[in-house]
């Protein structure tokens, strides 16, 4: 039964080699950008650029490589051990049973060759984290397969075999963990697959509606991160393109009347519309195809993606809060999405709340929140107090004001800002509008946002710290913003319910924290 | 409610005298280096703004540390620790003890001096999760320490 008896440096398993070419093709764009340094500026006094390509060709491919030869892993009877480090070694043992999350993500150049990264997420400290980058896509398969039948409790075969002798785990290094010609075990995973049942799934029709409906800034987006990069590696050309191309169109301008000006902006601004919108639908269907929602036992598992696969796990137990989100457009064709925000580490890379659906008709997502947590979905919600659109107000007419300011240092006409102020007033009445909440037994429900908008539902027993903020702009008013913390780990939904009176603020903390009491 | 122990004023006074002593130089330099060239010709004297920046931080100094033990007060309750702190932003905090995820005692170099020590509670909450009551008596804090052990639990999740 013991399961130190091992030598690690014998006995680890590699990860595929095909992940050295996968790793060396991952550091091209460097490898190319610095040669185009070195060639296109390396003469003369700018040596620098020239030692820093032979830095990089030296060294980087050299590393990738040690790195595989001292990368290893190994799975004991309840430990996943990484040993790594070329200079620093470093040993990380994960118990299998604190791992919340595996998740199983494959980008375009993995998938041509058949691999995967591997991440195993635990709720613990900041060192317990597995990340196998990147093995056989079937590896990576039945290792998440092992851990699930680790916490299921089942004691399965595969865990048989791995309490007996550790030494069965990793006897041939071609086939991990389980030997294949066991056949008895892939049977079983093949029902462990079977149990899981299809709550969601996406057509072809329903992925088109989504990327017509989602209107994301994409373009823009787009643009400044081309430019942003264009910035840091050749300030002086993009300066001089842009200053050519104002200079160009001012000439063009003068030549011009307003009318056609007008013109041209309005064609300008529909082109780069289109195009956005059109790349938005693109972007859409290559991330959630084949979307699929599948139930187990206690988890929720998502796959989808075309060129970059990706499989997630949602530990049901470590939830910590669920939010329907959507926009302006989409309500209005009643269509809604599903987050789950659950706990895990932050630290991981891209750490983002699970998405459980992305885009479906309310009724449905309604039906499946209830069947996460059970809760009424609210008809009408407290408001918040009038006097934040005060605040909000004051807000928006500062950036007015600065805008105003670069405007006019710039010799433009900058009373044209003034029109801004009713509609900036407007939107502080819409932000107020749609803001909302409501407690319930044992859930407290918040709504925001008027384009983008988010329901968020947050159990009470599920809270970590009650706080009530009160800036020095806030008491002014007797406002105040109550903030309940979980341990959700994104970051992205924050539970908070800013400027409501500061008396009711402090009710509802002691209203929370007794039902709390009383829940836990 | 509890108050802090009246001693922590003088700690915060010191570290105000270092954040005095930072901005000062800081000011000094950015005048001798920067502003002198472009500005202070038909905005200010000599050293005027270092001198400005210097009475500012010098003010603080005397009015910060009173008014933040005035409103730093906590209370041990029942079932959870409570804490309202904060001079310009006021802020409540209540952290239930069955969330404690486990507690330090810290004690810098300041607080041995004047016998005092912060108490830490962690929990796995992710936006001020930590609560931290400084300048308490090193003995009572301990004591409170060992008090709230017995209330964490391994999976406040």
């Amino acid at each position: 039964m013991s399961d130190i008896n091992y030598n690690i440096h014998t006995d680890g398993l590699r990860l595929s080699p095909l992940s050295i070419i996968y790793q060396s093709i991952r550091q091209l764009p460097g490898l190319i950008l610095t040669f185009y340094f070195a060639i296109s500026r390396g003469s003369g006094e700018n040596w620098i650029y020239i030692i820093l390509a032979l830095i990089y060709g030296l060294f980087i491919f050299p590393i990738t490589l040690l790195n595989f030869y001292y990368f290893k892993y190994l799975f004991t009877k309840d430990e996943l051990i990484i040993h790594s480090g070329i200079l620093s070694k470093k040993q990380r043992n994960i118990p299998l049973k604190r791992i919340q999350n595996v998740n199983i993500t494959q980008n375009f150049i993995q998938r041509l060759f058949n691999i995967s990264k591997i991440q195993m997420e635990t709720a613990g400290d900041a060192n317990a984290e597995g990340v196998l980058d990147s093995i056989k896509t079937s590896k990576a398969n039945e290792i998440k397969n092992l851990i699930k039948s680790y916490q299921s409790n089942v004691p399965s075969n595969v865990l048989n075999n791995l309490s007996v002798d550790s030494s069965t785990l990793n006897i041939d290094n071609n086939e991990i963990l389980i030997d294949s010609d066991n056949t008895q075990e892939k049977q079983e995973y093949v029902n462990e697959e079977d149990n899981e049942k299809e709550l969601i799934s996406m057509s072809v029709k329903e992925l088109i509606i989504y990327g017509i409906l989602r209107f994301r800034p994409v373009l823009f987006v787009l643009v400044a991160w081309i430019y942003s990069i264009g910035q840091q590696f050749m300030p002086e050309d993009i300066q001089q393109y842009l200053e050519d191309a104002i200079y160009n169109i001012e000439e063009y301008s003068n030549s011009m009347n307003w009318f056609l000006i007008s013109l041209y902006f309005i064609a300008l601004f529909l082109v780069a519309f289109i195009l956005s919108w059109i790349l938005d639908i693109i972007l859409t269907i290559n991330q959630w195809w084949s979307f699929k929602l599948k139930l187990g036992e206690n988890k929720l598992y998502t796959s989808h993606g075309f060129l970059n696969k990706r499989h997630g796990t949602i530990p049901l137990k470590k939830l910590q809060m669920i939010v329907l989100f959507s926009n302006v457009i989409r309500q209005k064709f009643g269509y809604w999405g599903l987050m789950l925000e659950t706990a895990g580490l932050s630290s991981v890379e891209n750490r983002r709340p699970e998405t459980a659906v992305p885009f479906a008709k309310f009724d449905k997502v309604i039906e499946l929140a209830k069947g996460i947590i059970n809760f009424d979905f609210p008809i009408t919600y407290e408001q918040v107090s009038r006097k934040t659109i005060r605040r909000a107000f004051i807000r928006y007419f500062i950036v007015v004001l600065i805008i105003t300011a670069i405007a006019y240092s710039f010799g433009l006409d900058y009373y044209w800002f003034s029109l801004l102020i009713p509609i900036v007033y407007f939107g502080a009445v819409l932000r107020w509008q749609h803001r909302g909440w409501q407690i319930q037994d044992d859930k407290i429900i918040i709504k925001q946002g008027f384009y983008s908008r988010r329901i968020k539902i947050i159990p009470i027993n599920k809270i970590q710290t009650i706080n009530v903020k009160r800036s020095f702009f806030q008491r002014r008013l007797q406002l105040a913003t109550l903030h309940v913390d979980t341990a959700a780990s994104s970051g992205i939904n924050d539970a908070s319910i800013t400027d409501i009176d500061e008396n009711d603020a402090l009710k509802l903390m002691d209203i929370i924290s007794k039902r709390f009491h009383k829940l836990n | 409610m509890f108050q802090l122990s009246p001693e922590i004023k003088s700690q915060w006074a010191i570290s105000g005298v270092s954040r005095l002593i930072f901005f000062t130089i800081v000011a000094v330099a950015l005048e001798y280096f920067i502003i002198s060239d472009h500005i202070h010709k038909w905005f200010f004297a000599d050293y005027v703004f270092s001198a400005l920046v210097f009475t500012f931080f010098l003010l603080l100094l005397f009015i910060i540390p009173p008014l933040k033990y005035k409103y730093w007060k906590f209370d041990v309750r029942e079932n959870e620790i409570y804490i309202e702190r904060g001079v310009f932003t006021r802020i409540h905090t209540t952290a239930p003890y069955s969330r404690v995820q486990h507690i330090d005692v810290i004690q810098s170099i300041l607080d041995r001096w004047l016998g005092l020590g912060k108490l830490v509670i962690y929990t796995a909450g992710t936006k001020g999760a930590d609560i931290l009551i400084p300048g308490l008596p090193i003995q009572y804090a301990e004591d409170l320490r060992d008090q709230l052990k017995n209330y964490t639990s391994e999976d406040a999740v």
